[in-house]
């Protein structure tokens, strides 16, 4: 297996968006699907995990309800709210930006310049 | 919400347990797997709690759970400081309850902040003839200013009514009422709840409207809040009155002390005060006036207008109703009218404890500052304890703010149990203390623990709770967390505790002699105004003031009932004589004349001396020393002669020590311009009349009966027996056998009159001897405490010393010494600020100096004995550790 990589700063608050824009998610459900998504190239420390997402939930981008998980037990799950869904649109397009930005500074050979 | 997140989390181990099983692994493995890969829970539910923006709240309700759990695990600390914060506190309260009551709070009526105090508000009970004066009013003097003056929009007027009778139906009783002025309610804004209040009419004809306005309180308790009071007719000093209406609720006069029960219009006063008419003549003064200011006015330009319209009443309009002195000494006056916001009342009492209040204050200031250097020292003794809690708290990862807003919390919880505790100890303490004072029984109506007193208790409370709190906070909050694990909880706190806590400990004891040494100023100043000599024999004194003026007696009649009742009085049995005086003894009375004086020293320009009319042989009966020539005798005195007993600072004044006998002295008086002089036939020593803390006032003595005086018809009796205090039941008695109708005092023995008058000082010195007291127990235990848990930290320490050979009584004083170093370093630094702190009690003191080292002897007397006893209950325990017992203790 590849090793995985650290999450880069302030990306697992996007992460969670897009694995909630998805369909709705219980917190381990958010976890199994980013690793899912990944291929599990990613390592996300579980414990910063939920702090992120009470974050979220706090600024109105995802909202919670308890209901049943697949295994018939109560679990609280997230859905992406209409402000989250502007929010995720604009962190994909600033994250596109930042790595076209990146990419061409790395792509950047000495004659170039 | 906090259950919801744990349900969360536990969904979440759960969930990758079951994961990890269906690879395989059994259950138990799985589960633990899962919380390794998760991490640091606390950590994540602690981030979690601030993600969600509410974690001060919740942190707050959990920092209270916890902080109450810790309370419940050290119950002995707990009680403790909860025990001597409540002293703290309610000390503190139940002083600003009383202030509150007396000093701050404003009346039951329209905007108080426009209403002016016009006089001295302090003379809500005075009555006074003579030269008309402009800190009291005249009827006359009243009516002119009302209408003359320019910067009121209304102005009221109001007096006191003494000994007040009513009869509803049948049965006498007395109650506390005031003559006003026909705009009282008006202007006050008071109105009523049934019927109506006075009007404009009931001031224009002298004795037409008998009608009284009775108080919402007396309402209630006399007549149960009948409705058909209104319209009733009532007797008040034997006349009918209608009752017209009630006052609205909360409102019970202008005057603090007095609650009162009924009003009358001062029209009436002739009516109330059979055959005395006040309100004539310009020189009976016994109003005191309360003005709303009109719109833009300020108390500087009304008191400029009052002092016109005061000084051009007395020199114009009134002037022809004067005597020839009084105009040329209305003339000659500088007349300044006494202006002072009139918000909060007028009161006696204020101006008798506004000092003395505030000095307690201070004093219970410094009380609660010891009790929360006790609780602080608790505190700390308990953080080096908790050390180690607190290191597992940071490394788990708790922000130093969030550690000291916990411990601060558990300050709050103190303080919020010992506030509470306090409160209910303010609540009688205030009442007695108002008891202790007695200062009337319309203060103790207004305790109440209103938003003021709540206010201010709690602001007292967060006070403490920062001040003991802060410190053991900051303390646990340079907790190193690695050292403190490894060393534990012992040795790495208490070097720095040490430090903070001996600086505490001599700070307390600094306070303490300052609060001792105070104490101790004041108890011996009341002692010596209680012991003080006075001049005649206060013990065997009994004294009754007789109205037969106000009982319709006049004239002649009025010699014939006091000659009738000393006779009466001397038959009773264990009476060894009886005299009578005009002012005589702590009467409250007091009259002065300007005299003619042949043989007088060529320098002594004042004239005016102090008088006052005795019975016969008023000197032997009172215990007066005569020094030289005779005193007044029972032939003097039946006969009327013109004869006079000067004291010694007359003689001393007038005639530089030279004999007066012989000499004659005129007195100068419009009304009787022709009397004869009166010859000196002795001289008195002096007597302390009518103030312990007042020299004697230059005086003459005459007989009752002679000529020149006007009998007002007020007389006092001064009765000699061994055992005064037994007499005053067959003094009432033979009192009420002469005439029913007599109206009296009760009668009361000298000794109770003098310390009436030291009433303010009493209340100072007892209460100030409980707060040392206080203080007192609080250092002691707070050694005490401080020194035990030294002991205890270094029983190894001393073990081993024993173990080395090392003397008990070597021993005893190296645990002992801190204790003595901490007492030396307190009171060097205590005496002096006391010697310049007992500066502040100077008004309060009496023969004592404020360096009076009586005092200061006594307060490090007491100290010392707290801090050797507490010292040496530890050390001697020290000395009885078994060396291998203490050795193999850790």
């Amino acid at each position: 297996m590849d090793r995985q990589l650290e999450l880069l700063q302030g990306t697992l608050d996007m992460l969670i968006l897009k694995a909630v824009s998805l369909g709705p998610l219980h917190g381990y459900g958010v976890l199994l699907r980013i690793q899912q998504i990944s291929k599990d190239r990613l390592e996300i420390q579980q414990g910063s995990l939920y702090p992120a997402l009470y974050r979220l939930e706090d600024q109105g981008w995802i909202a919670s309800e308890w209901g049943e998980s697949e295994n018939k037990r109560k679990a609280k799950f997230y859905r992406l709210t209409a402000d989250g869904k502007k929010r995720l649109q604009s962190e994909e397009e600033k994250w596109k930006r930042m790595s076209d930005v990146i990419a061409g500074i790395l792509a950047t050979r000495a004659e170039e310049l | 919400m906090e259950s919801e997140m744990d349900a969360e989390l536990r969904f979440h181990i759960e969930a990758r347990a079951e994961d990890l099983m269906r690879g395989g692994m059994a259950r138990a493995e799985a589960l633990r797997r899962a919380r390794i890969e998760f991490g640091g829970m606390d950590k994540a539910k602690e981030e979690c709690r601030e993600a969600r923006g509410v974690a001060f709240l919740e942190g707050l309700v959990q920092d209270l759970r916890f902080g109450l759990r810790m309370l419940r695990k050290g119950p002995g600390f707990t009680a403790v400081a909860v025990l001597t914060l409540a002293l703290g506190i309610g000390a503190n309260a139940a002083i600003f309850n009383v202030i509150n009551a007396i000093l701050l709070r404003p009346l039951a009526v329209e905007r108080p902040g426009e209403l002016v105090a016009v006089g001295d508000p302090g003379r809500v009970h005075s009555w006074s003839s003579g030269t008309p004066r402009v800190n009291l009013f005249s009827y006359p003097l009243y009516r002119e200013v009302e209408q003359q003056n320019e910067v009121f929009s209304s102005l009221l007027s109001s007096a006191n009514l003494d000994n007040l009778r009513i009869v509803i139906e049948a049965g006498t009783e007395g109650i506390h009422g005031r003559m006003v002025s026909g705009n009282y309610f008006q202007t006050l804004g008071v109105g009523a709840i049934a019927g109506r209040t006075f009007t404009a009419q009931e001031d224009r004809v002298a004795g037409r409207s008998p009608v009284a306005v009775i108080s919402y309180g007396y309402w209630q308790r006399r007549f149960a809040g009948n409705r058909e009071v209104v319209g009733r007719t009532v007797r008040l000093n034997g006349y009918p009155f209608t009752i017209i209406g009630v006052a609205e609720p909360g409102f019970y006069g202008e005057v603090v002390e007095d609650q009162n029960d009924l009003w009358t219009p001062l029209t009436m006063q002739g009516q109330l005060m059979a055959g005395r008419n006040e309100l004539d003549s310009p020189n009976n003064s016994f109003l005191l006036l309360m003005g709303r200011l009109r719109q833009g006015v300020t108390l500087g330009q009304a008191q400029a207008n009052l002092n016109t319209v005061v000084k051009r009443a007395l020199t114009v309009s009134l002037n022809g109703k004067l005597s020839a002195d009084d105009r040329s000494a209305v003339e000659k006056m500088k007349v300044e009218v006494p202006v002072s916001p009139g918000g909060r009342g007028l009161s006696g009492v204020r101006q008798e404890f506004s000092t003395p209040l505030l000095l307690l204050m201070g004093m219970v200031a410094l009380v609660l500052l010891v009790a929360c250097i006790n609780v602080a020292n608790l505190m700390l003794a308990r953080a080096t304890v908790r050390q180690r809690e607190m290191a597992v708290r940071f490394a788990m990862g708790a922000g130093t703010g969030r550690v000291i807003r916990q411990l601060l919390t558990e300050s709050l919880v103190l303080v919020g149990l010992g506030g509470g505790l306090g409160l209910l100890l303010a609540k009688w303490g205030a009442r007695g203390l108002i008891k202790m004072a007695d200062a009337g029984n319309g203060v103790r109506e207004l305790l109440s623990l209103d938003w003021r007193v709540l206010g201010f208790t709690g602001m007292v409370c967060v006070a403490a709770a920062l001040a003991f709190g802060l410190g053991p906070a900051w303390r646990f909050a340079q907790v190193k967390v690695a050292t403190a694990l490894k060393e534990g909880s012992r040795d790495s706190g208490s070097r720095g505790r040490g430090k903070m806590g001996r600086l505490l400990l001599s700070t307390q004891i600094a306070v303490g002699v300052f609060v001792l040494m105070g104490a101790s100023l004041l108890v011996r100043s009341l002692r010596n105004l209680q012991e003080a000599d006075l001049g005649y024999s206060r013990e065997k004194l009994l004294l009754v003031r007789v109205d037969a003026g106000a009982s319709r007696y006049r004239d002649a009649a009025i010699h014939a009932v006091t000659q009738e009742l000393l006779t009466r009085l001397e038959a009773l049995p264990g009476v060894r004589g009886v005299t009578a005086s005009s002012n005589g003894l702590y009467s409250g009375s007091e009259s002065s004349d300007a005299i003619l004086l042949d043989g007088a020293e060529p320098s002594t320009t004042d004239k005016t001396t102090a008088d006052d009319e005795v019975g016969p042989n008023y000197f032997s009966t009172i215990g007066a020393p005569i020094v030289l020539g005779r005193e007044i005798t029972r032939e003097d005195y039946s006969k009327g002669a013109q004869v006079a007993v000067v004291n010694e600072a007359f003689v001393k004044y007038y005639f530089a020590e030279r004999n007066p006998i012989g000499h004659s002295i005129s007195i100068q008086d419009s009304e009787h311009p022709n009397a004869p002089p009166y010859e000196i036939v002795g001289v008195a020593k002096d007597v302390r009349d009518h103030h312990v803390r007042e020299e004697a006032r230059r005086r003459m003595y005459a007989p009752l009966t002679s000529a020149t005086f006007d009998a007002t018809g007020a007389v006092n009796f001064e009765i000699l027996a061994e055992n005064p205090g037994a007499l005053v039941n067959s003094v009432r008695s033979a009192i009420r056998g002469m005439n029913p109708d007599l109206i009296a005092d009760d009668p009361k023995t000298a000794n109770r009159l003098v310390g009436d008058t030291l009433n303010s000082q009493a209340l100072v010195a007892r209460l100030s001897a409980l707060f040392g007291g206080l203080v007192l127990i609080l250092v002691c235990i707070g050694l005490y405490g401080s020194m035990a848990y030294n002991v205890a930290m270094r029983t190894k320490e001393i073990g081993l010393r024993m173990a080395l050979g090392i003397p008990r009584g070597a021993v005893m004083w190296m645990v002992a010494r801190e204790a003595w170093i901490l007492l030396a370093i307190g009171l060097t630094v205590g005496v002096p600020l006391g010697i310049a702190g007992s500066r502040l009690l100077r008004a309060m003191l009496f023969e004592v100096g404020a360096g009076d080292p009586i005092s200061i002897v006594w307060a490090i007397v007491a100290l010392a004995g707290v801090g050797v006893g507490a010292a040496v209950i530890p050390a001697r325990r020290a000395t009885r550790v078994d060396p291998m017992v203490a050795l193999r203790s850790e």
